[in-house]
């Protein structure tokens, strides 16, 4: 920062005390050497003469044709649209007397966006009276471009992170309940006598390893998720992929007249990994049938739109809801089960989540107990 | 002739919904003779149920000396238990010892158990038989 202010004031030097200008030539290399191996630019503008100036530095960075007068009224202009109110704010506190230091968005002549680290204060004549601004900016686009894809990746990789801390208290949560009661088992075994107790405890064997077996499955599927999800991403036509999750599931579907509704008008395809909009689909809507409400049919309803640039998936039905204060935060962990329903493995949505945010998408839910539940999945 | 031992107390109380982890704990309770009665429930709601139902019907004395609780249950896991718990045990004057007994490693979980003050200790699955002996002797003492 300091030879920012170092060069602001030789800026300021060189415009007000012409002579030392002339009578210094060294000066004026190491200024002129200076600005041009930092990029950074000079500028200065008096109310009370109304002159405004810019350093041949900064006529570059800004790429100004040659005969350009700079002037407050034009100034915003080589600001970038979205920073402008945050250049004009910093710009009226300057001229209060605030100086500043920041990293602003700029725009050259030719409407090219660049990062740029800028200082100021303000100018003030004998009597301390404010007279006008100066100050100095570094074009610094490409470090600040490489910051923020750092701050980007940083973020992933915490995310990714705190998934992987996530799946190995997981796994080893399950596998540490599977060979707890194999030991215990093994330990009982080896201290009773009673025939039958002995042909139960076998039993027990054979459900443990069982249940390990299963889990081990679930582990499987969920390490492939990130194996696939480096796999090619193709056009999916959703009405395609809902008629064979249909075919798949008919028995489901006939059992409990359910109905299925869907609109993909908006967003017929998408470029997406089609055994995961596949297992999207199935997963959602089998919950919306196993959770239905008890006095009704299921009716749910699918669609595909856009909006702000997002392409979205809403599958919403009419089951028995969720109390989402309660269960919200656990909704898409492992083996979290909310209902007394026998064939919940409390698995379907984790692994959903896992396939949407693998091919960095999101999906939420909203629910109201008694009324229906709703699935928005964002790709 | 030599008399049988004596269980180390009156009544326990399991809640887990692991059906063969809960089928293991009875027969050892049985076997080393640990405690004459044990309840069992499947999850945390089913507990409280039980729980407040017992309390504002019968005398105090009928409560479990010892839970030993799982942390993750379907419908009311382990930490909304304990939360619950907590409320009824400030209103009433309850003398148990509650175990967290759980597969999970989690420092986080393991912490946050801990600095409950309604819980004893964290326990950490598997437990092995001289472990179930020894904290049942522990509370019976």
């Amino acid at each position: 920062m300091n030879f920012l202010r170092q060069k602001k004031r030789r800026v300021i030097q060189n415009k007000f005390e012409k002579p030392m200008v002339v009578k210094d030539p060294f000066d004026n290399f190491y200024y002129k050497e200076v600005a041009k191996m930092t990029a950074a630019g000079g500028w200065y503008s008096n109310f009370k003469e109304k002159v405004s100036f810019l350093d041949p530095e900064a006529r570059r960075i800004l790429k100004t044709p040659p005969n350009y007068k700079p002037s407050p009224k034009t100034a915003l202009e080589f600001y970038a649209e979205d920073h402008r109110q945050k250049a004009l704010e910093i710009f009226n506190s300057c001229s209060q007397g605030e100086a500043f230091t920041t990293d602003i968005k700029m725009l050259t002549y030719d409407k090219k966006e660049f990062w740029a680290r800028a200082v100021g204060e303000a100018i003030y004549d004998n009597n301390n009276d404010i007279i006008g601004v100066h100050g100095v900016f570094q074009d610094i686009n490409a470090e600040k471009l490489k910051e923020i894809s750092l701050e980007k990746s940083l973020k992933i990789i915490v995310s990714q992170n705190s998934r992987l801390l996530n799946f190995a208290h997981v796994v080893s949560h399950n596998l540490r309940s599977h060979s707890s009661n194999l030991q215990l088992t093994l330990e009982l075994l080896n201290s009773i006598n009673s025939e039958k107790e002995i042909k139960e405890l076998n039993e027990n064997l054979l459900k443990i390893s069982h249940n390990l077996n299963e889990t081990i499955s679930h582990l499987n599927e969920i390490v492939t998720i990130q194996a696939k999800a480096k796999e090619e991403k193709q056009p999916v036509n959703f009405e395609n992929t809902l008629e064979s999750v249909k075919n798949v599931i008919h028995k489901m579907i006939s059992e409990t007249d359910a109905e299925i509704y869907s609109d993909f008008s908006e967003m017929p395809t998408i470029q997406y990994v089609p055994a995961y909009l596949e297992n999207i689909l199935l997963n959602l809507i089998t919950n919306a049938i196993k959770y239905k409400h008890p006095d009704r049919n299921p009716v749910i309803d699918i669609c595909t739109y856009m909006e702000h640039n997002e392409k979205f998936l809403l599958i919403k039905d009419n089951g028995r809801g969720i109390d989402l204060d309660k269960y919200g935060s656990k909704l898409f962990n492992m083996y979290q089960t909310f209902h007394h329903n026998k064939d919940a493995r409390g698995i379907g949505l984790f692994i959903t989540k896992n396939q949407i945010e693998s091919l960095n998408g999101t999906i939420s839910v909203q629910s109201k107990p008694g009324e229906g539940t709703s699935f928005t999945i964002i790709f | 002739m030599m008399l049988a031992k004596p269980p180390f107390i009156k009544l326990a109380c399991i809640i887990d919904d692991d059906d063969i982890y809960i089928n293991l704990v009875k027969k050892i309770i049985d076997i080393k003779k640990l405690s004459e009665n044990l309840l069992i429930f499947k999850n945390g709601q089913e507990a409280i149920a039980y729980f407040t139902a017992i309390l504002e019907n019968v005398a105090e004395k009928s409560f479990p000396e010892i839970i030993l609780l799982d942390l993750n249950m379907p419908i009311m896991d382990g930490w909304d238990f304990i939360k619950k718990f907590t409320e009824i045990k400030s209103s009433k004057d309850i003398k148990t010892t509650l175990y967290v007994v759980s597969s999970s490693i989690d420092p986080f979980e393991i912490e946050k158990a801990k600095s409950s003050t309604i819980v004893t200790d964290y326990l950490l699955k598997p437990l092995n038989l001289e472990d179930f002996e020894a904290l049942f002797s522990k509370t019976s003492a």
